[in-house]
């Protein structure tokens, strides 16, 4: 029993009010964490008290047949609100100060610090200095106004001669430093700075300053008494006068009032502040006396107004054309927010957020205003996206496998997330294609047997994974079954990373891999401990392993080695290995195999990570939490990287390799490569125990697709739920903002088939509506969809008969393709040969038989008719740059005086051929149909197009499940209830009812409508009725579950 | 224990500082604490109840008739020629003048909130809502811990939140007597004897003290009630209760206990009665009517409702 139970489980709760918690962007980070009223981060006080919050699951079924019409998968909330209550200020007056006297050289830099005896949040801190050159260009070193280090200028004042004052003033934050400048001369420099505060009488919440008025003088008769110009207060507040000396020849100055002098310095150059007491608005000037003799003075007084806050009813304070309001210039879309219940348990208060998200506008109404606020899930998953292009046939692809792309591009999780460090990710969520990578990562599955190590590719199997699922490995006694990723081009990777729900603040770190100043970098996986043939006689000795990654830079390609680094879990002692040196050093293996290293063989997920610092020689190694450490590289100087190029482009560019892959002989998951200092120097919290990111709730379907292969950008919240419909899954954005995607096995587990709460009409429930709507009933339902195939054989995807002008030098033109492609021939190595466009021959075009068909091909011709030569390529030649799913980019070189022309004379010889691995699609149906149902009720058909169904497999799963689902009308019930913040959509709800309806059983929660008013706190709850379950294991970790008719 | 005859059975309205006399209202006084309180009512006519924690009472005050001239004083503040609000009332009958979670030493939210430590540092003590019976005094559901897990501070204090934000502390009417009280005990396992008093604060309208009364320095070893009787100075505008013990008598991680605190009008201590608070006030309306005689009204009723801190 949770205090909740304790609170909830009662005939008479007691509630206190809501709390309501806005982070306006337009608030900087450290102000909205102040406590000040007017930073609007915690706007209890807003509140009516009221709200209405609506969170609804989504059942993943056809528009007409939705079970629950009005339910919505995101999020919304609408809030009224109040206004603002007024505050004024009690406690008025001033810190300590500080004083500063000095030189600062040419180009130098120097900081005035704050005053020793402390500033608090709102206090007003004004900085004034003088400095003894009027050429002196004095400039503060932010100069972002947005920046909290910003300050305000007030004022600048020349006495006429040698001199030049400077006045600054801002709020003070915590995170304030001390008021920096450079200059540009050398200059003497006199400083004074104070800081004024003003608070209510209990000292709970500030008061702002707001500097008005400011006026200057500069004297041009020398005298020992002296008047300000005049200061204008528009209401109470302060009047503050700045005094600087041009040196001091005047002596000491003496501020005469009215009020006192706060502070003053007499060395170098004399500059003293005096202010008023509070005094009411008017027109006023303040006097001072130089004593020991008659000087010229530069003054300037600022009227610091006090900002005292009328009340402002809600429709004055929201008003966005009231310049008197705070919050006039506030966005009323962006805030992020959330909302939170609070109930009184026997052992305190305790709180439930029920709302997170992102408000959508604050409306006025009349005297009222309202705040409406939607999931910001939702609005970070609909985004427009490019799929990649995944090839089941090679790495396997699966509607999991997409989901959580999609999922990652809004920041959603269904296992640990990448960090900024991370340049490649691979969770292996039904497919070896990375979720995160250079676009150029190529993925695949290899197979070795003991017939002379035959090769092919196959595509790798799913299993259950530690998080989400895992792919499949294994080396055994007659074959190996091996998952690469082969990284490629990481220099040409995104340089856009995803949103780090753990690193929100950070920026990405796009660190090269492997160049002089950069050698550190990270591993972490997660391996399934499944026995292992140790050195399998077919295998050979390089390929014996359980694990390896390779990091090599070479001069060229099969050329010294300039460094490199080699990861491997050997498959006689289960350990880990690393090897790092060059060619030019030599090289050392470490083995790990202290005890707690070796990966066990029963069967259980275990974390492994590896990090490294090749220049600094040291490695670290984590096998489930147990670390083991070597420097032994630094001593035997096997880590020299002097050799290693300065940039990876550059090298690149230079003929240079990089070798960048990882094999796996046993199963793995949830892979994460990382690069940079921030690689090594973090410890290992990020992956183990507990790893970063995991924010989503998702189980997967196991549902295969042929190929990701989309010729145009999607929306991403409208591919998740074509997704959900073509995997019969339900899904929602949840109370804490984050998203939920729910296959019917997920409601097969226990929690889910448990009940979490009892509603009775007798005890905490009202009346009951019972909805049963013929309208929505189904007896034939065909699954309209789309048969998809990807060749096995490289084939023509682009035949271009067009001729196509390449003028002199470098062109690179974009191609559509004929035929959308899973793949293009030569992808596993890109930028090699098999990229590289062969020139056809006149005598190939003569006769087409020859040319050859495993390659792409090129005829450039000097005339655009085809009549003219064909050149070779030493005077034009063609290469792919990079490909999508439905284009081929490719760079033309013409080394030749003219522009030449693709084209030739041939017989239907294709002036440019590229060869890829089409996709090729054919519509396909299949209907269903429950002959009972026919019989009472005829045909009711359902014709549904799931976008996402590839065999006709799934679409018979699909429609047999949908009619049996369907065939009869289905039951909803509508009931009102005693609130629980806790209660949520998927709920499993035990229904007692003793008024007749006798709909008692196991109801599941669509949608939840929490309604707040005053000391009201119930809820709303739509409910679908749960038949008896059967669930059985078919793997460990996952339950199926089917329900009864 | 007897209530002391009320010397000054009439009531008071103002600002702090610049209170008016106002006869007794003879036509009753009407100021239920409401509540918001929700009846949800199941399918089968059962009942359950939720409400708000804490309320405001709204006074309904009745004077059967006044001279023109004593209406007057009520006109001004409902006018506006007074200025604008909010305002204190007075209210004699008030019988515990502390805050709902003040006054029931944290039964009300089950939480600390309206107590504080004079500086917050840590040797200022922690404060705890208390359910164990060791620290209840009688049946309220919780008491106010004052735990001090590291070494106290020579002179500990700790004192509670002001009713209004823009106020230094209780209004209080010059010439009056008030009794701040509570009952206070050590925790007995860790520390057994701690010396504590009890002080009343005087303010002047700035927030700055100007005299105080004590109940003395008194150690204790068991439930004892500490009282600190004092009629308010010329010049006092608010009243501070505060409590501050001697650190040298508390050993690090002992307790105290403090239960059934009360802050009163009357020049001595009675039994202990929960509290509302003697908060901000504005007036919601004034009836009157003008009978025969133009130089009286009658039927005079003010509401007031209490405002939010």
């Amino acid at each position: 029993m949770t205090d909740l139970d304790d609170a909830l489980n009662t005939s008479s709760v007691r509630w206190t009010p809501p709390y309501l918690t806005v982070f306006w962007k337009e608030l900087p980070s450290a102000l909205s964490s102040s406590g000040n009223p007017d930073a609007l981060v915690f706007m209890d006080d807003q509140m009516t008290g009221a709200y209405e919050v609506t969170h609804s699951l989504d059942d993943g079924l056809p528009d007409p047949v939705t079970l629950t019409t009005s339910n919505d998968a995101s999020g919304k909330a609408v809030i009224p609100l109040i206004g603002r209550q007024g505050m004024e200020a009690k406690e008025i007056g001033w810190r300590g100060t500080r004083t500063l006297s000095g030189s600062v050289a040419a180009n130098g830099q120097a900081s005035i610090p704050f005053p020793a005896s402390g500033v608090y949040w709102g206090d007003y801190v004004i900085v004034a200095l003088t400095v003894n050159s009027q050429a002196a260009a004095i400039t503060p070193l932010e100069t972002n106004p947005d920046s909290m280090q910003y300050w305000t200028p007030l004022a600048t004042v020349q006495d006429g001669s040698t001199h030049k004052t400077l006045i600054y003033g801002r709020s003070y934050w915590q995170g304030l430093n001390a008021f920096a400048f450079g200059t540009n001369v050398g200059v003497n420099v006199s400083a004074v700075v104070v800081a004024a505060y003003a608070r209510s009488a209990n000292w709970s919440s500030w008061v702002e300053f707001v500097p008005q008025h400011v006026a200057t003088k500069a004297e041009t008769v020398s005298s020992t008494s002296h008047t300000s110009p005049v200061s204008k207060l528009r209401r109470r507040g302060y009047v503050v006068s700045v005094w600087a000396e041009q040196g001091t020849t005047g002596g000491a100055m003496t501020y005469t009032g009215p009020g006192s002098e706060l502070v003053e310095v007499t060395t170098t150059a004399g500059i003293m502040i005096g202010a008023t007491g509070v005094i009411d608005a008017g027109d006023y000037t303040v006097t001072a006396t130089t004593t020991s003799a008659t000087d010229i003075l530069a003054m300037a007084t600022i009227a610091l107004e006090i900002a005292d806050r009328p009340t402002m009813d809600a429709r004055e304070f929201f008003s966005p054309f009231n310049r008197q309001s705070p919050v006039v210039d506030f966005d009323r879309d962006t805030a992020y927010m959330y909302l939170t219940n609070n109930v009184i348990s026997p052992n305190g208060p305790v709180s439930t957020t029920i709302f997170s998200g992102q408000m959508e506008d604050i409306g006025i109404k009349g005297r009222e205003a309202e705040m409406k606020a939607l999931s910001l899930t939702r609005l970070d998953l609909d985004k427009s996206l490019v799929l990649p292009v995944v090839r089941g046939d090679r790495e396997n692809a699966s509607v999991d496998w997409l989901v959580t792309w999609v999922m990652a591009r809004g920041g959603m999780y269904a296992g640990p997330a990448p960090g900024v460090w991370t340049r490649a990710w691979i969770p292996a969520y039904g497919s070896v294609h990375a979720h995160f990578a250079s676009e150029y990562a190529y993925s695949s599955a290899v197979f070795y047997n003991a017939s002379g190590g035959a090769f092919s590719l196959r595509p790798p199997k799913v299993v259950p994974g530690p998080f989400m699922t895992a792919m499949y490995a294994q080396q055994t006694a007659t074959s190996i079954e091996e998952c690469r990723i082969n990284l490629l081009r990481l220099d040409l990777a995104t340089t856009e990373g995803l949103p780090v729900p753990w690193q929100p603040e950070v920026k990405w770190n796009f660190a090269p891999h492997f160049v002089r100043t950069q050698t550190a970098g990270r591993v972490a996986f997660w391996i399934r401990g499944d026995p292992a043939q140790s050195a399998p006689s077919y295998a050979a000795v390089g390929d014996d392993l359980l694990m390896q990654y390779n990091l090599y830079c070479n001069q060229y390609s099969g050329g010294p080695f300039l460094g490199y680094v080699i990861i491997q879990i050997r498959s006689s002692d289960r350990c880990v290995t690393v090897r790092m040196g060059a060619d030019h050093t030599g090289s050392t293996t470490v083995a790990f195999t202290s005890p707690g290293m070796a990966i066990p063989t029963n069967g259980s997920w275990n974390f492994v990570g590896i990090k490294w610092d090749y220049t600094a020689g040291a490695v670290e190694v984590n096998v489930n939490g147990t670390t083991a450490t070597s420097n032994l590289y630094a001593t035997n100087g096997d880590n020299d990287p002097s050799l290693l190029p300065l940039t990876e482009t550059g090298h690149y560019d230079a003929n240079g390799t990089y070798t960048n892959y990882f094999r796996f002989h046993l199963p793995f998951s949830d892979l994460v490569l990382e690069a940079g200092s921030g690689a090594y120097s973090r410890n290992w919290s990020d992956h183990y125990p507990v790893p970063m990111g995991n924010n989503a709730v998702m189980r997967p379907t196991y549902q295969e697709l042929a190929a990701v292969a989309e010729e145009a950008p999607v929306q991403g919240w409208d591919l998740l739920v074509q997704l959900a419909q073509s995997s019969l899954s339900m899904y929602r954005t949840n109370e804490g903002d984050t998203y939920e995607f729910l296959p019917p096995s997920y409601f097969g587990e226990t929690p889910q088939l448990t009940s979490s709460m009892i509603a009775d009409t007798e005890v905490n429930t009202g009346e009951l509506d019972v909805v049963q709507d013929p309208s929505k009933t189904r007896n034939v339902v065909t699954v309209n969809f789309s048969e998809t195939r990807v060749a096995s054989n490289a084939a023509p995807v682009l035949d271009l008969s067009t001729a196509v002008e390449i003028p002199i030098g470098t062109t690179t033109l974009v191609f559509a393709l004929e035929q959308i492609a899973a793949e293009i021939h030569g992808q596993s190595v890109p930028f090699g040969a098999l990229w590289q466009l062969t020139n056809l021959t006149a005598a190939q075009v003569a006769a087409p038989t020859t040319i050859p068909t495993n390659a792409h091909y090129i005829s450039f011709n000097a005339a655009q008719d085809g009549s003219g030569v064909l050149l070779t390529t030493l005077n034009c030649r063609a290469r792919i740059v990079s490909v999508t799913a439905s284009t081929v980019t490719i760079s033309f070189f013409n080394n030749t005086a003219q522009s030449v022309w693709i084209a030739n004379n041939g017989d239907q010889v294709p002036f440019m051929r590229i060869l890829g691995y089409g996709v090729s699609t054919a519509d396909g149906y299949v209907t269903s149909r429950d002959q009972g149902s026919i019989t009472k009720r005829k045909e009711r058909p359902l014709d549904v197009a799931l976008s996402w169904v590839q065999t006709r497999e799934v679409a018979e799963y699909i429609s047999q499940t949908l009619v049996t689902q369907l065939a009869r009308p289905r039951p909803e019930v509508v009931v009102e209830t005693m609130g629980d913040p806790r209660r949520k959509p998927g709920d499993l709800v035990t229904l007692k009812d003793g008024q007749g309806t006798r709909a008692d059983g196991t109801w599941r929660v669509m949608a939840v409508v929490h309604t707040s008013d005053g000391a009201r706190y119930t809820q709303k709850l739509d409910l679908v009725q749960v038949p008896p379950i059967m669930t059985w294991d078919n793997e460990p970790g996952w339950d199926e579950a089917i329900w009864g008719p | 224990m007897p209530r002391a005859e009320r010397i000054q059975p009439d009531v008071y309205i103002g600002r702090p500082g610049a209170l008016v006399k106002v006869p007794w209202p003879r036509g009753d006084m009407s100021k239920p604490l409401d509540k918001l309180v929700y009846e949800f009512v199941t399918a089968s006519g059962q009942r359950q109840v939720s409400q708000l924690v804490g309320g405001t009472r709204l006074y309904t005050v009745n004077w059967n008739a006044f001279h023109t001239d004593t209406f007057s004083i009520l006109e001004r503040f409902w006018s506006g020629s007074a200025g604008a609000g909010p305002w204190v009332f007075v209210d004699p009958s008030m019988k515990n003048m502390l805050l709902p979670n003040q006054a029931a030493a944290t039964s009300v939210f089950y939480d600390t909130r309206q107590w504080a430590t004079q500086t917050g540092a840590a040797n200022e003590g922690e404060l705890i809502s208390n359910a164990a019976a060791v620290g209840l005094h009688t049946y309220n559901a919780r008491s106010l811990r004052w735990l001090f897990s590291s070494a106290a501070a020579t002179t500990p204090g700790l004192g509670l939140t002001t009713p209004y934000r823009n106020w230094y502390g209780f209004p209080v009417v010059p010439g009056m007597s008030y009794a701040w009280s509570a009952w206070c005990r050590p925790d007995g396992t860790v520390d057994s004897n701690i010396t504590l008093r009890v002080v009343l604060q005087w303010l002047n309208a700035s927030g700055v003290w100007q005299s105080e009364v004590s109940s003395g320095d008194t150690a204790l070893t068991g439930w004892q009630r500490l009282s600190a009787v004092g009629v308010a100075p010329v010049g006092a505008v608010y009243a501070k209760p505060m409590f501050f013990a001697t650190g040298s008598t508390i050993t690090t991680g002992g307790s105290l206990y403090i239960d059934e605190p009360m802050l009163e009008q009357d020049t001595v201590v009675n039994d202990w009665a929960p509290g509302s608070g003697l908060r901000p006030v504005e007036i919601m309306s004034l009836d009157e009517t003008v009978p025969f005689d133009a130089r009286f009204r009658k039927g005079i009723s003010m509401t007031l409702r209490e405002l939010a801190p």
